[in-house]
């Protein structure tokens, strides 16, 4: 729905641009790499091996009986992996049946893709009783234990080859695809760029292959090697116990007659260890290709996994050296936000999503922090809270509440920080709640976990906390999925001011609100203000509902702040050109004005220009822009700017310089 | 709204209903999306109508019904006379090509898989619109102008190397490309920043002034619909509330949601604070329309202000105020 979706602000935009967008190289994951080698490497064997060995020794049975391998006691150069009970050669029937136990796991896994595959897009596709029909008798097949049927229907069928063992697996292999490709459409289906297909006259059979089909290649690659080794599972497991072909040499038959000649108990180990060896590597090959695809598939595994290695690195850091700024001690601070630098360290380069960010929030007043998506200021949030997720990192600065900085502290301490003194009012409420919880539950686990108190105390406080932001006392009982947007956001503020923080941090608490609903909720906040005396940061792109809420206004810019001031004067009379633009682009509903065209962003965020950040699109823009970057300086009474306009020195410093 | 001895309008809307759930096989009752939803669109002046409303309003269901991606439960979706069900191959080709769209998140309407290259491709080799390459690269050459783009910058890129502007702007060049008679623009700036914003709006006017294309513009934002849309329809719960000339509804609102409506909108001026404050009354009312089976009153009788008991008995039929403007409300019944 139109207002519910969550725009990719800030500079951790990477999340959204990894994995498929970067298809320079996706395949090149080592993981992947690896578990295709060693399964090439098999095939090899089995492929190349007719050629340089006589695999008809075999069948012949010709040689000396139970010979061990050539560098054992006894073993003879002519049977390098020597020989079994009947004087067959141990390394001819491994060249034989290595492949034909790949084949069986290969043909099944792609029969029951294709299987699948036609069945998922139906079902995706078309939807209505089809998908019903199909969707039952996949989940239904699912729930079917399979070796057992497998075993019944192979001793009811005489398999004489490889293939009909892999149609018979084929019953097992297509229900996970079916499911997987329906998923899959359902899902893509719904994509704008599907839609837009559809628009552009494509057929369903076109939307199908071409615009569907390459963008879960990598989900159906891993559902294949996961089929594949299934398969070969299965065929062994049938081989083992006698059921498969029996002419056709396996290594599941290969086990078979070991076990039913007492190789184990007569120490003919080389006759059992080596196929069960080939399975193994051959597992292990196709494991490593399947969570490799995995990997590939989801780029976020990735990057969770490389998550610890961040944290640790973030824990070396240096200890940082207070940076003295005018903002602060003049007037007693809440919250003070000292020199902040946030990096991305993404793979295409260093992303720098707060360069050197300083503000305080005064005692219970409210502190907008507005820009557009991408310039920061979620980061500067999440920084305060220390939770910037990787690949970002704090590389320097202060976040400080009451004299503490929080950057230093330990991960209990900060804990402890959190909730108490520094508290989250969360983007999209409908999402930070926990669906299977009822609200009481919730709001109690986030005070007990502070405090101790007793049960009565605790639901009087409870519902204290709901009537503060005017929610009735029946929502105690109720689930999330019972409550309107509005109220589940009105229940995360009530949590937010339980244990009387503060700072309260509001990231964008309205955005995914109808507008009637936006405004009791932002009333909410005020309201909460006023009556705690509470502190809040109000991150925002609204300016209409920042001229509403908030006492002081911060603008940021690609990273850095480049206005502060009181909201009257900053709305009255904004002295950066970029609040200049932000100001007068805000669509009136009071009189009709012609719009004010400009380009976006328009640096890249890894590379920032010297000088002045805002100078390719200031209107304003002089040579001084472009090689010195303006500090945030205080221009007016409480009024502070990053800009040169409102430096009468500008001209005599830059030729200064160059004296 | 027929004007007699005119041409059939391009879209006519016929009492259409669109009707989730709630088969034969479900306990539920259907969740009534749209409900006898009528409107004319004329070819000629290319204007701009806006559909407004909330989420729950069924204005992204009436996208897709004109878009044909649903069919309506009930009621007729014309094209230049012609119901979208009936449409031969040919019209159906035609329909296709002259009724586009742009939409709301400029990420996600790329194959990711793709250069944009490949969305222009796809329309040109089904509308046939190009005999050679040659032309077929200068028509794409001339979309992208009207966009300010040029296609050696764009063409060979894949999407997530352009900016979110640029992405937008290749959609409307994509939709203009195939010179369509009607753009549904479902939200086309309300995931995009204040710059980026005003130069999508800026292009659907210069489209609308210089190429005749008509607009129906879905959106829950009411200032750029003042900004740049010439008619107005606001959803509530499916119903039309209110229907007229955009200024006159947004200047002065008859109906009581859509004067809250207005209301609500944050006032861009720190001086101009908004007024008392406001209460819904049993909020969660908004969600339970269809909880006790289908009211058969007025959708907004529970917060409704002025409140009376004839609208408890049917849902008030539209209402002409002045000229164009009427509005489903028992109030300014004479």
């Amino acid at each position: 729905m139109a207002v519910g979706q969550r725009t990719p602000d800030d500079a951790s935009a990477p999340a959204q641009g990894w994995g498929l967008n970067t298809w320079d190289s996706p395949w090149l994951n080592f993981k992947f790499l690896l578990g295709a080698g060693i399964v090439l490497l098999i095939l090899l064997f089995g492929l190349v091996g007719p050629f340089f060995w006589d695999t008809d020794l075999a069948y012949t049975g010709a040689g000396p009986l139970n010979k061990p391998p050539v560098w054992a006691e006894g073993g003879l150069p002519e049977h390098p992996l020597g020989t079994e009970s009947n004087g067959r050669d141990m390394l001819a029937q491994l060249i034989l049946a290595t492949p034909s136990s790949l084949k069986v796991g290969f043909l099944a896994a792609i029969i029951g893709m294709g299987i699948g595959m036609a069945l998922g897009s139906v079902a995706g596709y078309v939807g209505g009783w089809w998908d019903h029909v199909i969707r039952t008798l996949s989940d239904s097949a699912v729930t079917i234990p399979a070796l057992v049927v497998l075993v019944v229907i192979a001793s009811y069928v005489q398999m004489t080859d490889t293939t009909a063992m892999a149609l018979i697996l084929a019953l097992f292999a297509w229900p996970g695809p079916t499911r997987l490709v329906r998923s899959q459409v359902l899902t893509l289906r719904e994509r704008s760029y599907v839609r837009m297909a559809h628009l552009s006259g494509a057929s369903a059979l076109e939307i199908m292959f071409v615009e569907m089909l390459p963008n879960m290649l990598p989900w159906l690659a891993a559902s294949l090697t996961g089929g594949i080794s299934a398969a070969i599972l299965g065929a062994t497991g049938l081989e083992v116990l006698g059921l498969g072909p029996t002419r056709v040499p396996s290594l599941g038959l290969i086990i078979n007659q070991a076990t039913t000649n007492a190789a184990l108990v007569r120490g003919l180990v080389w006759w059992w260890l080596p196929p069960i060896i080939i399975l193994m590597v051959i597992f292990v090959g196709f494991f490593l290709m399947t969570i490799g695809l995995d990997e590939i598939a989801n780029p976020r595994i990735r990057q969770f996994s490389s998550t610890r290695r961040e944290r640790t690195a973030a824990g070396e850091l240096p200890p940082v050296e207070p940076v003295e700024d005018g903002t602060a001690g003049e007037e007693e601070a809440a919250l003070e936000v000292d020199d902040l630098h946030v990096h991305y360290f993404t793979p295409r380069g260093e992303v720098i999503a707060a360069n050197g960010v300083n503000f305080s929030v005064r005692k219970g007043e409210i502190l907008g922090l507005v820009g557009e998506s991408g310039c920061g200021k979620t980061t500067v949030a999440m920084a305060i809270l220390q939770v910037v997720q990787p690949p970002g990192r704090i590389v320097q600065g202060a976040v400080r509440i009451e004299e503490r900085d929080l950057v230093s502290l330990s991960g209990r301490d900060l804990r402890r920080v959190r909730w108490r003194d520094l508290a989250l009012v969360p983007q999209g409420a409908m999402n930070s709640l926990n669906p299977v919880t009822p609200i009481r539950e919730q709001m109690a686990d986030a005070i007990l976990a502070h405090e101790n108190i007793g049960r009565a105390e605790l639901e009087q406080r409870i519902l204290n906390l709901l009537n503060d932001v005017g929610l009735p006392e029946r929502v105690i009982d109720m689930f999330p999925h019972e409550l309107s947007g509005g109220m589940k956001q009105r229940v995360c503020i009530a949590m937010s001011i339980a244990l009387n923080p503060q700072v309260i941090i509001a990231d964008e608490p309205t955005s995914a609100l109808d507008v009637v609903v936006q405004r009791v909720v932002a009333q909410t906040l005020l309201e909460v203000k006023e009556r705690l005396g509470v502190s809040m940061v109000m991150i925002g792109h609204d300016m209409g509902l920042q001229a509403q809420l908030v006492d002081r206004i911060a603008v940021m810019y690609a990273g850095n702040l480049v206005e502060v001031a009181p909201v009257e004067s900053a709305f009255a009379e904004p002295l950066h050109p970029y609040t200049q633009l932000l100001i007068e682009s805000i669509p009136s509903i009071r009189e009709r004005k012609p719009l004010n065209v400009t380009e976006g962003l328009t640096h890249d965020l890894r590379d920032p220009p010297p000088g002045c950040i805002f100078q390719f699109r200031c209107k304003h823009v002089e040579r001084i822009c472009r090689e010195r970057r303006p500090e945030l300086v205080e221009r007016d009474d409480d009024h502070l700017v990053a800009c040169w306009l409102y430096e009468p020195e500008r001209h005599s410093l830059i030729e200064l310089e160059e004296a | 709204m027929t004007q007699p001895g005119k041409a059939e309008p391009l879209l006519r809307i016929r009492d259409a209903t669109m009707e989730f759930g709630g088969g034969f096989l479900s306990s539920q009752p259907p969740l009534v999306a749209l409900d006898s939803f009528s409107l004319d669109l004329h070819e000629s002046p290319a204007q701009i109508t806006t559909i407004a409303g909330e989420s729950g309003s069924g204005k992204t269901t009436l996208a897709n019904l004109v878009l044909g991606f649903i069919s309506p439960t009930q009621g007729q979706i014309l094209y230049k006379g012609v119901d979208l069900s009936q449409l031969d191959r040919k019209q159906r080709l035609t329909y296709r090509q002259e009724v586009q769209a742009i939409f709301q998140d400029p990420y996600d309407v790329f194959n990711p898989f793709f250069r944009i290259q490949h969305t222009f491709n796809l329309v040109m080799r089904h509308f046939a619109l190009a005999q050679d390459k040659l032309e077929r690269r200068e028509l794409i050459e001339d979309a992208l102008n009207v966009v300010g783009l040029r296609g050696d910058e764009i063409l060979e890129k894949y999407p997530h190397q352009l900016s979110g502007g640029q992405r937008q702007r290749v959609m409307v060049a994509r939709a203009y490309l195939l010179r369509p008679r009607l753009i549904v623009a479902d939200e086309p700036v309300s995931a995009v920043d204040a710059s980026l914003r005003a130069m999508i709006l800026d292009i659907m006017l210069r489209l609308r002034d210089e190429h005749g294309i008509s607009f129906l513009y879905i959106t829950h934002d009411l200032s750029t619909a003042y900004q740049i849309g010439d008619n107005m329809i606001v959803l509530f719960q499916g119903i039309t509330a209110e229907t007229g000339d955009t200024g006159q509804i947004i200047q002065n609102p008859q109906h009581p949601y859509v004067q809250e409506l207005i209301n609500s909108i944050p006032v861009p001026d720190p001086k101009i604070k908004w007024d008392t404050d406001i209460r819904l009354p049993a909020e969660e009312t908004m969600r339970s329309q269809n909880a006790e089976g289908a009211p058969r009153g007025c959708r907004f009788y529970q917060r409704c202000p002025h409140r009376m008991d004839i609208c408890l008995e049917n849902q008030p039929p539209l209402i002409p105020v002045e000229g164009q403007h009427a509005v489903a409300c028992y109030l300014y019944e004479s």
